[in-house]
């Protein structure tokens, strides 16, 4: 469960790309791979976005 | 842990370039997939023991064409490497650089190299068990998958069968039902190429399978199929009651191919270059998901998904 005052941050390990509106997200670490929906996508964008 | 701890007795002595005393003189030229392979510094016998494994694929003596990738074999000393109580494994510890790779596994250490063009180097301390240890083998798909990711191509984690002169092939991690379906496959009168590994090229009229020599246990039984076909579907593999085919979303057909191409897919300097090849691949010929019960109602399937 996400808590409203956790403050999300990306791993330096991972790498991502959006591929027709979703995301893969790779975990280079744990050689882990993740799909995004269009909500996860989203989520991580922003993030990028403030980060900048 | 660090790299080569699994394996080797000195990690940090692993060898910083290809250099060392050679087990002999012979030179192996192993042909397959269009290209040719060049072993030097083999034993007698690691290369009679090499030529028996993979047979047809050597080239004659008297023929000496231009490797595509050169491996040289250097002699190890037992004491190097470090077994734990193991008698044989088939892991390996791997280490990256953008311009090298590291491979610490039992009884060997191997090296690739960009100088700028793709080179093997490999140690061991096994000269009767170099090929029936499958430190040979094991090596030189690394370095095939490797050369083939150069190509633009890719090495995939697969079963792949041909029907009507076309490829078909399936692919997901272990466990999937890659050996299941070679069988349902060779039970119905198709030719399998490999039940585990397969490589995918993409060209210009399409999506070529080539069959390598490297197999699971059923693959090696089965050698009739050989050469290049096109790819006419391309399955991410389940395990199911009833036979479904089913569209994938570029992502998680981008991810899923992600997760079957070895080697490649856990090196943090090829990642992105993998990522293009694969949705190259996928936007070719766009991956399904394939769930199949044990019997071959899924060709069917197949076949009316062509249709669609």
């Amino acid at each position: 469960m996400i808590a409203t005052d956790m403050v999300l941050k990306r791993c330096a390990d991972t790498r991502y790309r959006n591929i027709g509106g979703e995301g893969v997200v790779v975990r280079q670490t744990a050689s882990e791979v993740l799909v995004l929906n269009e909500i996860g996508v989203r989520l991580l964008e922003l993030r990028q976005q403030s980060a900048r | 842990m660090r790299f080569g701890e699994n394996f080797l007795t000195y990690p940090d002595l692993f060898p910083a370039r290809p250099s060392g005393e050679t087990w002999g003189d012979e030179r192996l030229l192993i042909r397959f997939a269009g290209h040719v392979y060049g072993w030097t510094g083999l034993s007698a016998t690691q290369a009679a023991a090499a030529r028996q494994r993979f047979s047809e694929l050597c080239l004659p003596p008297d023929e000496e064409p231009p490797a595509a990738v050169e491996i040289q074999v250097f002699r190890a000393a037992a004491e190097d490497f470090f077994d734990g109580g193991r008698v044989w494994s088939f892991e390996f510890d791997l280490d990256y650089a953008p311009d090298a790779l590291s491979i610490a596994g039992f009884h060997f250490m191997g090296r690739l190299d960009w100088t700028p063009g793709l080179r093997g180097a490999l140690w061991t301390s096994e000269d009767e068990r170099l090929v029936s240890h499958s430190i040979f083998e094991n090596f030189f798909r690394a370095v095939v998958a490797y050369h083939l990711f150069e190509q633009g191509g890719v090495l995939l984690h697969s079963a792949a069968v041909v029907n009507s002169g076309d490829a078909y092939v399936f692919f997901g991690p272990s466990g999937a039902g890659k050996s299941t379906i070679s069988h349902l496959s060779f039970a119905a009168g198709h030719a399998v190429l490999s039940d585990d590994m397969n490589a995918l090229r993409i060209g210009p009229a399409g999506v070529l399978v080539e069959k390598l020599p490297f197999a699971g246990d059923f693959g090696q039984q089965c050698k009739g199929a050989a050469g290049a076909y096109p790819l006419r579907a391309l399955c991410r593999l389940h395990k199911g009651s009833d036979p479904t085919l089913e569209a994938l979303r570029p992502a998680a057909a981008v991810a899923a191919l992600l997760g079957c191409a070895p080697f490649i897919n856990r090196n943090p300097y090829r990642r992105d270059q993998l990522l293009d090849q694969l949705q190259a691949l996928n936007a070719r010929l766009p991956v399904r998901a394939l769930t199949f019960a044990r019997d071959d109602r899924f060709w069917a399937l197949l076949r009316r998904g062509e249709a669609e």
